[in-house]
């Protein structure tokens, strides 16, 4: 459909850009990778918020129903994700609970459970692998 | 068609943009360039809600 014919060249270039992030993963020190996807999820909600300002109304309350809860929790993510590496765990408990009322307002159909899990386990790894996983879920529902 | 290409393009430049951000950083220099794109992040406003429509007749 026109409002979104992009999607396929959108998902070709984010998984371009995943295996970017994966590859630069598997050559360079640990605060360089998180650096990289928390520098990815803040340019691509600056590329969200741009063009939901350029939207059609009905754009718009698909783009806010359908995508914006999910590249919150991604947000919420990266947030936990910087707290736990400052050891704020009051921060951290707050993202972890953003994310929560995230999914049980947007009614979305995400199981939040691995992305919670690896907040409260503070597992870095796994916690990468969820929000690359949430980017893949955005450009889902921008087909 | 025009639209693939144009995100195309901004998407893979925002990744290798991305990429090579961190190509020459110390890894203690990328903990406080991480950090500081997290604040940033934090930041970030939320999607204002969409206009709501008036009602028909």
């Amino acid at each position: 459909m026109k409002r979104f014919k992009f999607a396929s060249g959108a998902a070709l270039a984010i998984a371009l850009g995943a295996i970017l992030v994966l590859s630069g993963c598997a050559f360079t020190g640990k605060y360089k990778q998180l650096y990289m996807l928390a520098d990815w999820v803040e340019i691509n909600h600056q590329s969200l918020q741009a063009r939901y300002e350029a939207a059609t109304d009905e754009e718009k309350a698909y783009l806010y129903q359908n995508v914006n809860p999910f590249m919150n929790i991604a947000k919420h993510a990266v947030v936990g994700l910087g707290a736990m590496d400052r050891e704020d765990d009051v921060k951290l408990a707050a993202e972890i609970t953003a994310i929560e009322k995230e999914v049980t307002a947007g009614k979305l159909d995400y199981d939040p459970y691995n992305l919670i899990w690896a907040l409260r386990t503070k597992d870095y790894n796994a916690l990468e692998l969820e929000i690359l996983a949430l980017k893949r879920l955005i450009v889902a529902q921008l087909t | 068609m025009k639209m693939n290409i144009d995100l195309l393009i901004e998407a893979l430049i925002i990744a290798i943009f991305s990429f090579l951000k961190q190509q020459g950083l110390t890894d203690e220099e990328a903990r406080v360039q991480f950090l500081a794109a997290v604040d940033r992040v934090d930041m970030q406003k939320d999607l204002p809600s969409p206009a709501t429509q008036p009602e028909g007749p």
